[in-house]
């Protein structure tokens, strides 16, 4: 594996600092299929657990710095009219989503994609 | 030469290994929460693969010793010397202690049969019921 230490990165008229591009990049993602119970494409991810409807948990083969607001952000889509929500649970080492149905307010099971930024450990 | 960070051994080994879909999935419950439905672990393609091909993933006592640094610590397993190649069992044995709390694999001493690992034919696919799974107590048995 080969090493580019680099400072900056530019497109001949714009340049910005390779800390934009390594502090900008997602950490872990995963697309998971609850009724298939399979994950079908990820990064950084060891496994992924299905606690129940609508409901599971990524787990991260390389940690974060911590577990809170500050360390990480999520952004998620699933097909629909429905969303992932973060449901509280959460550690340097996973987190826990559920898929809702707003218009309900129950949870569905479906395929679901999360991409998930912050510092690594 | 240096073996860098987990996650840049993890992004490499994805550009250049096939991902490998497990024929195993983990059934386990939490014993401080009884009433929860059982849990299903699923392996994740790019984490089996990284595992069988070796020399990426950290050894698992790095993980164990992690659990109990406080978050925001500086963690051991991103720097350690990664291992080599590992069968799909040993895999699974790995993410077992890797992802699930020692209070299931390790400390319960109670009757019941808390976790197992099965084909991955034999995890339900009718979810209508998925919150009441529990790991079937009769021999030779796993249905939900």
């Amino acid at each position: 594996m080969s090493t580019l230490n680099v400072a900056n990165v530019t497109d001949g008229t714009t340049s910005v600092p390779t800390g934009y591009v390594v502090n900008g990049s997602a950490k872990a993602r995963a697309m998971y299929d609850l009724v298939a119970n399979a994950v079908h494409t990820s990064l950084n991810i060891s496994s992924v657990t299905d606690d129940g409807t609508g409901t599971y948990t990524h787990n991260y083969t390389s940690a974060f710095s911590g577990s809170g607001f500050r360390d990480k952000v999520y952004a998620g889509m699933c097909p629909g009219n429905r969303v992932i929500q973060f449901t509280g649970s959460s550690s340097a080492t996973s987190t826990q989503f559920r898929v809702v149905n707003p218009s309900t307010d129950g949870v569905s099971d479906t395929n679901s994609s999360v991409i998930v930024h912050g510092d690594l450990a | 030469m240096t073996h860098g960070h987990l996650w840049d051994r993890l992004a490499d080994a994805k550009a250049r290994l096939d991902p490998v879909q497990s024929k195993y999935r983990v059934l386990f419950e939490n014993p401080a929460d009884p009433e929860a439905p059982a849990s299903v672990l699923v392996p994740d393609p790019n984490f089996m693969a990284a595992a069988l091909a070796g020399n990426v993933l950290p050894p698992i006592d790095t993980y164990i010793r992690d659990q109990s640094v406080p978050d925001g610590q500086p963690k051991e397993h991103p720097y350690a010397k990664p291992v080599g190649a590992m069968t799909e069992e040993e895999a699974i044995e790995y993410l077992v202690m890797k992802d699930i709390s020692p209070s299931i694999w390790r400390d319960y001493n109670g009757n019941r049969t808390i976790m197992k690992i099965v084909p991955v034919e034999l995890i339900p696919s009718d979810r209508s019921f998925r919150n009441a799974w529990k790991i079937n107590q009769a021999e030779q048995e796993i249905a939900a």
